[in-house]
């Protein structure tokens, strides 16, 4: 989530050797978000981190990260903002590319960005969703939000199937992914995982366990 | 209407809330230019009234919102109404001159409450009585008012104003 200590919380991931970090852009009413993203989330609004602070927190990061970086966020910031003028200025503060938690595949199609699909969406959605997304797919693993879970959602292995029939894109899985063990398990299936909640935890307790955390992932994952 | 009565409002008052029983209410008359419809809001939850166009619950509609599109909190007495976003048809209806949205202060729908309990017995929900605020300022001989619900769930409330 991005605040006063994201640049420092991105070095540590980084150091831990995650592959991409996903920046959030609070937003107040985050429907797709469980109980630790939506606190980080008021945190963050409270601290003042409106769309502009949002963009100049990216740039710090951007500067001391070699790492693609997504912001991700919701409609309403992007409607404000203008939609274009959001993706241009995000690519220059060092944005590669976008997530958009409640825009579907259809909406503003010239807005490049990844795309998400769950386990609800049916198969021409996900084709739709595959032919206009920016690098990777990202698969919700459960028609839920985002949290904590005992278990790796079991509607993962079906929804990577669907969709390993429908297209070659890289597939990258999230939700509910909190553990090294859930990672290894979804890394099989997967090219990718991703790990919010879980992650922002560990950045609670500070940037050496977000670290720690986040190399067990790696670890986990080779 | 036109079984028992033999013709059309000449205006339709409904509350407007998320805006699903006012919808219901003027999709009948969408396609009758000479009947008149009216939403009423809550005067703290004007999300037609003060609002800006943001998404919400998965709709690009007229939000309560400040200029970075973060939703501001809506206040109302009545919870049917106390709502920051509002269904987009409704926009789209104001939008194209359609239909008219006004607000009723929770006071206002105090009011109306007593007022339609004292002349006629009945006990309208809080959010119906702010259509029947406005309802009475209208300059309309036949109006049709949507009671969306009774106020036997708002008696405790009432009785504590």
């Amino acid at each position: 989530m991005a605040g006063a200590e994201t640049p420092e919380l991105a070095r540590a991931a980084e150091a831990g050797g995650a592959d991409i970090i996903e920046i959030g852009f609070p937003f107040s009413d985050p429907l797709a978000d469980g109980a630790v993203i939506r606190r980080a989330a008021e945190r963050a609004l409270a601290q003042g981190m409106r769309t502009a602070q949002c963009l100049e927190c990216l740039r710090s990061v951007a500067a001391q990260v070699a790492l693609p970086l997504i912001p991700m966020t919701y409609a309403s910031l992007l409607e404000a903002y203008g939609w274009q003028r959001f993706a241009a200025d995000a690519r220059s503060a060092g944005a590669t590319s976008l997530i958009v938690a409640d825009l579907p595949v259809d909406v503003q199609p010239e807005l490049r960005r990844v795309q998400l699909v769950a386990p609800t969406s049916t198969d021409d959605r996900i084709a739709l969703a595959a032919e206009s997304t920016d690098g990777w797919l990202y698969l919700v693993t459960v028609a839920g939000t985002t949290g904590a879970r005992a278990e790796l959602s079991p509607a993962l292995a079906p929804l990577v199937e669907r969709t390993r029939a429908l297209t070659d894109t890289p597939l990258y899985a999230g939700f509910g992914i909190s553990t090294p063990e859930q990672a290894a398990a979804a890394g099989e299936l997967t090219e990718g995982v991703v790990v919010g909640s879980a992650a922002l935890l560990a950045a609670e307790e500070g940037a050496a366990a977000l670290e720690r955390f986040v190399a067990q992932l790696r670890v986990a994952l080779t | 209407m036109l079984d028992s009565y033999e013709r059309l409002p000449d205006a339709v008052v409904a509350c407007v809330g998320g805006g699903s029983n006012a919808i219901g209410l003027f999709a009948g008359f969408l396609d009758d230019p000479d009947v008149r419809l009216v939403g009423v809001e809550a005067a703290g939850a004007a999300s037609l009234g003060s609002g800006r166009r943001a998404v919400l619950h998965g709709a690009r509609s007229s939000v309560l919102a400040d200029d970075d599109g973060q939703v501001l909190d809506a206040h109302s007495i009545s919870a049917g109404l106390d709502y920051p976003g509002v269904g987009p048809e409704h926009a789209a209806l104001r939008d194209s001159g359609r239909a008219e949205y006004v607000t009723a202060t929770d006071e206002e729908a105090l009011a109306a409450f007593h007022r339609l309990a004292e002349t006629e017995g009945i006990l309208p929900a809080l959010e119906p009585a702010h259509a029947l605020a406005r309802a009475l300022d209208l300059d309309a001989d036949f109006i049709l008012v949507g009671l969306s619900g009774r106020g036997d769930k708002d008696l405790a409330e009432v009785l504590e104003h």
